[in-house]
Formats: C-alpha cells, sequence, structure tokens
C-alpha cells in the first residue's frame, strides 16, 4: 500500500495529488492519471477521431503536464487543467495528421446500467430515441459535431472546450448555441419527412 | 424521460434535450481506454532528470536538483550569448519581486530582454503604450527584442479576474508593439491555413481578430523588410495599426475583451 493512497482511511483528493506530484512524487501522479485517463482519452478521441492518436495525444498530454506542474496554481481544480493539456496535444496531433478520418459515434448493445431496469418498451422506446439522436448529430458538420459531443459526452467546461476546439472562451458559448440550434432544425426536418 | 408521452426531440428545450443529450453519451460505444498511467510513470521515471524545469521558487527534492543545475547552466549560457529563437533574442533574468506569473512561463518565450518597466522606454525609438484598466494592473514582466528597428515591447500578464492563464503557459494576456504596418496579403496566408480571421474596428482604425491553431504573419520592420515570427503564442490575436505603431493583443478570452483592453490603452506610465 503506497503512503499517497489514503490519508486518515479516505482515498487523497485530486488537489492533494497534485501538490504531491508538483514536489516530484511520481506515483502520486500516476495516481491522478489514473483517475482522468478515460475521460481524457475521450477527449482526444472526439478530436482525433482514431484511437492509435487519442492514445498517443493523451499521453503526450499527461507528459507535458507534468512537465507543466511548476506553473500548476495552488488550490485550482486539477481536472480542467489537465483536460486542456490533453485537449491541446490532441488538437495539435489532429491538425498535424494527414488521415482525415471522420468521427464514427455509435450506441454501445449493452447499455450500462444505472440501477432500475426499466420495462421492455419502455427500454425499446429509449434506445430508438437515442438512435434517432445520434443519427440526427451524424448528419451535422463536425465542427457542430464536436462541440456537441465535448460539452454532452466528455462533460467538459468552457475552458476546456475552448482548448480542444483552438477558439476563445468567449466563442464556445456560441458555438454551442448554434450547433445545438442546427441539430433541432436537422431533427425538425427528419419529422417532417417522416409525416410526408 | 422517454415514453411515448415524450415530446418530439425537436420540441425539447434546452435542458431536456441536453439531458437527453446525457443520456445518449452514456451508451456510447468508444474504444477501450488503454491503461496509461503505468506508461506516463515509466515515461517520467525514465528522463534524464526527474522534472525538468525553468521554476526558481520551489524547494528541491531528490533528482530535482539535477535538473535544476542543467537549467541554470543552458539559462547562463543564453544570458552570456543569447540566442536565436524565431529571429528573437532569448535571455534569462531575475524575477521581478512579487509577481503573480510564475516565472518559468516567461523564460522559454521568445519575447526578447526581461527589463524594468521604467527602463522599457530607454530601449524603444517609439513611446509605448499600456492598457489602464483596473483589473490587469501592471503587466507582470516586460520584455524588449530587437528587430524589429526601433525595438519591440512585450508586456506580459499573469492570471487575472475574468483572465485565465493558459493552462501549460501560466500566461494570461501578451501585448506587444512595435513599428512597423500589417500587408492586407498576409491574412490571405493565414486563412488558407484554416485559421479564422475576422475583419474589424480597433480604436477607429482598421484591425483583425484572429483565432483557431497555430497562426502566423508577416510584418516589415521599420527599415522595410518583412519578418516573420509565430503570432499566436497564448490565444487569439487582436491586431491592428494606432499612431505608427502595430499592436496585438494575446489571450484576451474574446473579441469584446480584446476591444476593451485596446480602448484603454494609454501612454506607458514608468513611475
Amino acid at each position: 500500500m503506497y503512503r499517497w493512497r489514503t490519508v486518515e482511511g479516505r482515498p487523497l483528493t485530486d488537489r492533494e495529488l497534485i501538490e504531491m506530484a508538483s514536489h516530484g512524487d511520481v506515483a502520486a501522479y500516476e495516481e491522478l492519471v489514473r483517475r482522468y485517463e478515460q475521460l481524457a482519452f475521450r477527449v482526444a478521441y472526439l478530436v482525433c477521431h482514431d484511437a492509435d492518436e487519442a492514445r498517443d495525444a493523451t499521453q503526450e498530454g499527461f507528459l507535458r503536464a507534468w512537465h507543466a506542474l511548476p506553473r500548476f496554481r495552488s488550490g485550482a481544480e486539477p481536472r480542467p487543467w489537465l483536460m486542456q493539456i490533453v485537449a491541446n496535444a490532441a488538437r495539435n496531433r489532429r491538425r498535424g495528421s494527414t488521415r482525415r478520418t471522420s468521427l464514427a459515434l455509435r450506441v454501445a448493445q449493452d447499455r450500462p446500467s444505472d440501477g432500475a431496469a426499466p420495462s421492455p418498451e419502455v427500454a425499446v422506446l429509449a434506445d430508438e430515441r437515442r438512435r434517432e439522436l445520434l443519427a440526427a448529430l451524424n448528419r451535422l458538420r463536425e465542427e457542430d459535431r464536436l462541440v456537441i459531443a465535448l460539452r454532452w459526452f466528455a462533460e467538459q467546461g468552457e475552458a476546456e472546450m475552448a482548448a480542444a476546439l483552438g477558439v476563445a472562451r468567449g466563442t464556445v458559448k456560441s458555438r454551442l448555441s448554434r450547433a445545438m440550434g442546427r441539430l433541432r432544425e436537422v431533427m425538425a426536418t427528419d419529422v417532417m419527412a417522416t409525416d410526408d | 424521460m422517454t415514453d411515448r408521452g415524450s415530446p418530439p426531440l425537436h420540441a425539447l428545450d434546452e435542458l431536456a434535450l441536453g439531458e437527453a443529450l446525457a443520456d445518449l453519451g452514456a451508451s456510447l460505444q468508444f474504444p477501450p481506454t488503454p491503461a496509461l498511467a503505468t506508461a506516463v510513470g515509466v515515461a517520467i521515471r525514465s528522463e534524464p532528470a526527474a522534472r525538468p524545469s525553468w521554476s526558481f521558487g520551489r524547494p528541491l527534492r531528490g533528482g530535482l536538483a539535477l535538473g535544476l543545475v542543467a537549467a541554470l547552466l543552458v539559462a547562463g549560457l543564453a544570458a552570456a550569448i543569447g540566442f536565436a529563437l524565431g529571429g528573437l533574442r532569448i535571455t534569462f533574468g531575475e524575477p521581478l519581486p512579487g509577481s503573480p506569473l510564475p516565472d518559468g512561463a516567461v523564460n522559454e518565450r521568445a519575447f526578447g530582454d526581461r527589463v524594468a518597466l521604467d527602463q522599457v522606454g530607454d530601449r524603444l525609438a517609439f513611446a509605448p503604450l499600456a492598457p489602464t484598466l483596473p483589473e490587469l494592473g501592471v503587466p507582470d514582466h516586460a520584455y524588449v527584442a530587437e528587430p524589429p528597428s526601433g525595438g519591440a515591447l512585450a508586456l506580459i500578464w499573469g492570471d487575472r479576474p475574468g483572465l485565465p492563464a493558459d493552462p501549460e503557459s501560466g500566461i494570461g494576456l501578451v501585448l506587444t508593439e512595435f513599428r512597423a504596418d500589417i500587408g492586407p496579403d498576409t491574412f490571405e496566408k493565414m486563412l488558407d491555413s484554416g485559421v479564422s480571421v475576422e475583419s474589424t474596428i480597433v480604436n477607429g482604425a482598421p484591425g483583425y481578430w484572429i483565432e483557431g491553431g497555430e497562426h502566423f504573419y508577416f510584418y516589415r520592420d521599420a527599415d522595410g523588410q518583412r519578418v516573420e515570427e509565430t503570432l499566436r503564442l497564448v490565444g487569439s490575436a487582436l491586431v491592428w495599426e494606432q499612431a505608427g505603431l502595430t499592436l496585438r493583443i494575446e489571450g484576451a478570452p474574446g473579441l469584446e475583451d480584446a476591444l476593451r483592453i485596446a480602448a484603454s490603452l494609454a501612454p506607458l506610465a514608468t513611475d
């Protein structure tokens, strides 16, 4: 058992881990990476559209963050700071890549259970609705799809999204609002086409 | 909820559509997440020093001492002979007392020679300007570079309220100024590179708001020489001409913020 796993029987907070890491504790930093590697990888995947590129970008981002630790503002939340650096690394990698794959999102066959099991009818309807929403998303321009995915699929805040998109923070809100508007338009068009 | 009584998706209000998207996000199939923590740890431990750093203010632990010695040697060498990056000389100086901007942030940037604010005017062939917004306060650092002819001034602020610093560099805002003019062909080149350029009016003069990705630009210095450097150091940029100077503001959260900062410019107070 490493000393950084618990303090008085509780897990260390992110802030405690990054404080230890900033004093050279690699094991504490590994624990921090472990906590955020899934989220960071998903953000990188949404930006890069490629699992291998996303893995490399995520690792590169975490290494860059380690080297940037002297500039981490003590007392700040580590998550948005880490995510911005990983998103920057992913965006740079995407820009430098010669491959131009589009982002393919699919609904998993076995959705993780979130507690109470719905009735089979409700489950089918919910699944249909998800597929309808995803189909509309997949018809959006890539720029719109990315900003929505970062917000709702990776739970990114404004600063994190700004880093991933390469725009000023003030632009994120308007870009997300426009993307949501276009998503509604696509879904409304689908409904009209069905009614015809 | 998703039942037969639910409104159509396009008719959902903002909150409900967000919930539907979050629900979809929980159902999406992402590639399996690779186990990166160990790989990151191995990569860090395999580096020559535990953590290379330009920072001068932190307590040293174990293997960090070696990294600092190496950094100081490089810094000393640079201070003695200087070296060029993007046409500008890099030097390393002692941190200004009480600066809220981490000192390591700026030393890695090619802003030129670090100078005290009250000595800036002695190094430039023009009267420098600085924003007077109370929330910005005085710059944390000032750098002067030459070329371009007549000098280029970079004023740098760290984190400020409403002006978050770049997570890696710790730099919140940079104002650069020099005697030069901007050629319109330059910005066509940037558009070709996928960078967004928006025409705007800054203090009554034409200017450009540049956003997205790495962007480069060209300017002609006071001797008519074309100089290339990286424009984007910390974020989006506003560039314009005013009183015979080319000015640029980098790192403002949005165009409105940059315009507000530009509108507050006044001769740099050095007392």
